[in-house]
């Protein structure tokens, strides 16, 4: 369970993120929506510890989060851009969280081989270990970055926009099987969007920032039910900017 | 390659290219080959053997080992220090951030004679430093730290401002995914940054190497110009220069030039060899879509 606890961040007179009370429940899939300057990204970079709050705290399965390091936090991190290392194969970017485990927790060779392979059909992506990434398209390269993540086994996935960048039949079809891939890895999933449909159609629960407070927090079916009925964002131009976000 | 493309694309008549082209060319002839051409020939005018006893002869034995020795211990340092110098200008936001992108280019601006005065100021007998060291037996001004500390200054600027336009172009989006993946500082740095860097890096070393040979300015006032001891290769041969000993002057100078052909070529290889990488990169890329 990741409990958020009067979070704020500021970036010199801007504040990013207001004071935010959040529970994320352990195995939950969680879509953060929001137009481009809600807030979303920078939640889940202070959960990732790729930042650090100005005031408020967060709680990781009861232990306080603010002196751990990202790679203590037992997280994987799915980048906007994938964030892939270029001069390395394929295999080598999702052995790299394996591979620079201490000596005492590192696997053998034929360990790490071995999980790669796993990864890599779990991807769908066997016999393409010994490419680079630049010789994959973009679909390709997402899903590599997700079995570079899920290869240090996190119990929690962030994922920052895992879609923005690819057109919309790979977008779908990546959707359902990262649904998938959630059911079957029981890891707890946060995901940033800022496509309502996509955040509609893959969360158990979606939360909708807005000028870093939020605004919303439901599950898809009610939130459908209230976006149709009453459109609460619409008076803050929250759905015209959800929509064409 | 310019004359191979002459006319196209931009609509101006091919008989304009081959003019502009020949005349970029007959200026690097009669400015940069000729020189070096006429260098040689001055170290060769009385023969092998004259300008071999000259390169023999004890004293520029000794301004060259002094002279590599000198690279040697420069080119480290400025390496290590313009990487940090970069690391930090781009994974940290600090106050004075601005200032020391631009103090790093100070030993641009300032002339090499007066960063040599400075530390003659700093360091010599009547300097604020000199009685210090002078009592603890370190001697700075008129000896080889001394020339090492002129000419890192002076060469300062050189891997930094190579590595630096890169890294920050490059962003740190790698080096926060290799956090997250439990990676530590040194492990960041040796398996991510490094690759991503590394032909700019050696490019900035390579001229720091070439500037470090050549350096006068800043080495002539802090030297001390003691035969033998602390003369370095430019120093000699405006020595022999002076003294009318114009084949061993130019002997001297046709092996510095040697070094910093050398360096040139390796510098263009280099280049060379990157941008067959990203070439591949980029048809594997067109292969794909």
């Amino acid at each position: 369970m990741i409990r958020l606890c009067r979070l704020s961040r500021n970036f010199g007179p801007t504040k990013v993120l207001r004071s935010i009370d959040l529970v994320i429940e352990t195995g939950s899939f969680v879509a953060l929506l929001g137009p481009s300057g809600s807030g979303k990204t920078t939640l889940l970079r202070l959960l990732a510890g790729l930042d650090h709050p100005d005031a408020g705290s967060i709680h990781i399965d009861g232990k306080p989060a603010d002196g751990l390091h990202p790679g203590e936090r037992s997280i994987g991190f799915v980048f906007k851009s994938y964030a892939l290392f270029n001069h390395m194969t394929v295999f080598e970017n999702i052995a790299f969280g394996l591979r620079v485990r201490p000596r005492a927790a590192r696997g053998s060779r034929a360990d790490t081989r071995a999980a790669v392979e796993r990864l890599l059909s779990m991807v769908h992506l066997e016999g393409l270990g010994a490419r680079l990434p630049a010789q994959l398209s973009g679909g390709q390269r997402q899903r590599v970055a997700l079995a570079r993540a899920l290869a240090v086994e996190p119990r929690i996935l962030l994922l920052d926009e895992p879609f923005g960048a690819l057109d919309r039949q790979v977008r779908e079809e990546l959707r359902a099987w990262l649904r998938q891939l959630h059911d079957q890895l029981h890891t707890t999933t946060v995901f940033v969007s800022h496509d309502q449909e996509e955040a509609l159609a893959l969360a158990d629960r979606v939360i909708v920032l807005r000028g870093g407070e939020i605004v919303a927090d439901a599950t898809p079916a009610d939130l459908r039910g209230v976006l149709a009925y009453r459109l609460p964002l619409h008076h803050s131009g929250g759905v015209t900017a959800l929509q064409h976000g | 390659m310019a004359a191979g493309r002459a006319g196209d694309g931009i609509g101006e008549p091919a008989w304009a290219c081959w003019v502009l082209v020949f005349a970029a060319l007959a200026v690097i002839g009669v400015m940069l080959v000729m020189p070096l051409i006429v260098i040689f020939a001055g170290a060769l005018a009385q023969g092998w053997n004259v300008a071999a006893a000259a390169l023999a002869d004890p004293d520029a034995q000794s301004a060259i080992r002094l002279t590599l020795l000198v690279a040697a211990i420069v080119v480290p340092l400025n390496t290590v220090f313009g990487l940090a110098a970069a690391w930090c200008l781009v994974h940290f936001r600090f106050p004075g951030r601005a200032l020391l992108v631009t103090l790093i280019e100070l030993p641009f601006a300032v002339s090499p004679v007066v960063a040599g005065l400075l530390y003659v100021l700093l360091f010599g007998l009547q300097g604020w430093f000199g009685p210090f060291l002078r009592d603890h037996g370190v001697p700075v001004i008129f000896a080889l730290p001394g020339i090492v500390i002129a000419t890192i200054f002076v060469t300062l600027p050189l891997v930094a401002r190579q590595v630096m336009p890169l890294m920050q172009a490059q962003g740190i989006a790698e080096e926060e995914a290799a956090l997250t993946l439990g990676a530590n500082g040194w492990q960041i740095f040796r398996l991510v940054t490094l690759p991503k860097i590394r032909w700019a890096l050696l490019t900035g070393m390579l001229l720091c190497n070439a500037r470090a040979m050549g350096e006068f300015g800043a080495v002539s006032v802090v030297s001390g110009r003691i035969t033998g001891a602390t003369m370095t290769m430019p120093l000699q041969i405006e020595n022999l220069y002076n003294s009318y000993s114009l084949p061993a002057a130019f002997a001297m100078a046709s092996l510095l030039s040697l070094l910093a052909c050398v360096t040139i070529f390796l510098r263009m290889a280099l280049e060379w060899h990157g941008e067959r990488v990203v070439a591949r990169g980029a048809r594997a890329v067109s292969v794909q879509r």
